[in-house]
């Protein structure tokens, strides 16, 4: 059966890896780099993209533009492709030792891995942070990627006692899949308002109500089983401003790194429900079917403000993969 | 005397289906037995919403002979709000498979996606627990993890938050009978798990094997046994996180439910779908026939301190 064309579309790039969620049925995938295609490459540069389902993930067919002439030569890459994710998978990605200054005691805290392939906003799970061990277990969004190393965007460390000598990270998909969700809290004020943050992108917007979860080894018991309402967020910092008067509380502290491993339950909020003028905080699946495309120069999602278009196409029956 | 053997004859047919398919593995849906069943009613839009009334205090002053009114009290109350999610899968059959196949593969898929669809449905609830749920680790366990090992004083942890949180237990007590190797039943929490907890879960203290009920009738069939108010079911499906502990061993949610502590949603009229189309349908040459079901349905946690995650890994 002929392939028909299901979506198609075009984004700036901004030098990080792009998703775009598709139908689950989409068997080819193009993309085309309009901004280098229209330029005199000094160099081959990748200007075209396919993929087909079957192929593994971050594969591609790269079209390379040579030099000054206009005609592509044809190689495959076997990684910064495209990666067709089902958001619904709990499956981790491999792991990845920490090296060199492993997990620093800064504010942001930043872990070394060397070319560990992630991008900005990933979700990725920490564990075996030995002398680091409040942070064990922990999934974080992370942010200032840099080749060998990212940042804990949201994770003050400067006041542990040390810092991580040993560790190993692994990619989350997406999990869990559903919003709004259980987040882990890595610092709250004792203040009025108090703001709380939290180690995984929140997502929640004025209005929800949630309740806070923090037991006598974060310090703060006074907060333990509040429920607050949302009155102010920020993505930037990916807190949140709760209507709830924090001034009298006790100082909101991880605990140190022996007590964590003795074991603790590690500061949480859960959704509660939202005020009644809002439906903010319903219940809801976000998995998509996405295609990832890698980015930088030889990636179907290219360089900063690199122009593409891209098409995706199924047939009506996929006859094997 | 020519005896006919089958080396003289040309080679028989050698193959023949045996026409009792056999079983198919399928878990135990344990994620929507201790559920609410709720319904989104038909143009009744996208979401929705549920409201529970904050309790009042009470009023423990004598009103006196003054005549003057205390001050009245507002009702306050919550809203919990659920968008409707739909979901389906299908398979398409070439006509010549269920024209020539010995075995009935139509009928085999119809009860093939009937498994998948509840499945589905399991998934969907249990995913919505493990993402919402509030969570305690066991920390009473002795493996050098953080959650450690299940072991009773993590069990009796949950068992008085949920209680002092008012919710209700789900089962009715088991009463005690006079028979060998029985012991009474309380009345309990469900909880729902992982059967990889089986070894740990049986070196529990006061762990009562279902096989010690006093009375048999009132046992579920994913049931392995009780502890305290608790009542284990257990499914090999039940929810773990690989590599989030700790020590990036894999940890097991027990989701531990009182009454009404969270509700499945369907959309009125439209809770489960068959759908089967026959080849006619499918093109000029009427060459393939599907097979499929759909559904709408989300699943909430309706009062978040009824419902606790106890989070543990394995002993070894």
């Amino acid at each position: 059966m002929a392939e028909q064309l299901i979506a198609s579309g075009s984004f700036t790039s901004d030098g990080a890896a792009h998703n775009i969620a598709l139908r689950s049925d989409f068997n080819v995938f193009r993309v085309w780099n309009r901004t280098q295609s229209a330029t005199t490459q000094t160099t081959g540069r990748g200007c075209k993209f396919e993929w087909q389902r079957g192929q593994a993930d971050g594969e591609a067919f790269m079209f390379t533009k040579q030099n000054s002439v206009n005609a592509l030569d044809l190689e495959l890459i076997t990684t910064g492709g495209f990666t067709r994710v089902d958001q619904s998978s709990q499956v981790l990605g491999a792991a990845q030792a920490t090296s060199g200054t492993d997990v620093t005691q800064a504010n942001p805290a930043v872990v070394t891995v060397t070319a560990h392939g992630y991008s900005n906003g990933d979700r990725v799970r920490i564990y075996g942070t030995t002398g680091m061990l409040q942070i064990a277990g922990y999934d974080f969004t992370i942010a200032a990627v840099a080749a060998n190393n990212f940042t804990l965007a949201y994770l003050d460390s400067s006041g542990f006692a040390a810092v991580a000598t040993a560790g190993f990270v692994r990619k989350v998909p997406n999990n869990p899949i559903y919003s709004p969700q259980a987040n882990r809290i890595t610092a709250a004020t004792a203040a009025n308002p108090m703001v709380v943050t939290f180690a995984v992108d929140h997502g929640m917007a004025v209005g929800e109500k949630i309740r806070l979860k923090v037991s006598a080894d974060y310090g703060m018991i006074e907060a333990n089983d509040l429920i607050g309402e949302v009155t102010a967020v920020s993505t930037a910092n990916n807190t949140v401003t709760l209507d709830i008067d924090a001034s009298g509380f006790t100082a909101f502290a991880f605990p140190i790194s022996a007590v964590a491993a003795a074991g603790v339950t590690p500061a949480h909020i859960v959704p509660v429900g939202d005020a009644s003028s809002t439906l903010a905080g319903a219940m809801d699946n976000t998995a998509q079917i996405v295609m990832e495309l890698g980015a930088g120069p030889d990636g179907p999602a290219g360089s900063t403000s690199d122009v593409i278009y891209w098409e995706a196409l199924a047939s009506g029956y996929t006859l094997a993969e | 005397m020519a005896i006919t053997t089958s080396s003289v004859l040309p080679a028989p047919v050698q193959q023949s289906l045996s026409f009792k398919l056999l079983s198919v593995p399928t878990p135990y849906m344990i994620h929507k037995i201790p559920a609410m069943l709720k319904y989104m009613p038909r143009n009744g839009g996208t979401d929705l919403r549920m409201r529970r009334f904050n309790p009042l205090a009470t009023a423990t002053v004598p009103l006196g002979n003054s005549g003057v009114y205390p001050p009245a009290q507002q009702l306050t109350a919550i809203d919990i709000d659920a968008k409707m999610d739909f979901y389906g899968t299908y398979v398409v059959l070439n006509e010549q498979v269920t024209l020539q196949s010995q075995d009935p593969v139509l009928n085999e898929a119809a009860k093939r996606l009937g498994v998948s669809l509840r499945q589905t449905e399991d998934e969907l609830t249990r995913n919505m627990l493990a993402a919402t749920a509030s969570f305690i680790n066991c920390v009473g366990g002795t493996n050098g993890d953080n959650p450690t090992e299940l072991v009773r004083s993590d069990v009796d942890e949950v068992i008085k938050t949920l209680a002092s949180a008012d919710a209700y237990t789900i089962s009715d007590s088991i009463e005690g009978e006079d028979r060998f190797g029985t012991a009474p039943v309380r009345d309990s929490y469900f909880v729902m798990a992982s059967t990889n907890l089986i070894g740990d879960l049986e070196r529990v203290a006061g762990f009562v094997s279902k096989s010690q009920y006093p009375n048999q009738d009132q046992v579920l069939r994913p049931e392995w046994g009780s502890i305290s108010n608790t009542r284990w079911l257990l499914s090999s499906i039940g929810s773990s996180d690989a590599f989030a502990s700790l020590n990036g061993n894999t940890i097991y949610n027990c989701f531990v439910a009182g009454m009404e502590a969270y509700c499945c949603i369907e959309q009125d009229g439209y809770s489960a779908q068959f759908i089967y189309r026959p080849p006619i349908y499918d093109g000029p040459l009427a060459l393939n026939a599907s097979v499929g079901y759909k559904f709408a349905e989300v699943p909430r946690i309706t009062n978040d301190a009824w419902i606790i995650n106890l989070r543990c890994t394995l002993s070894i």
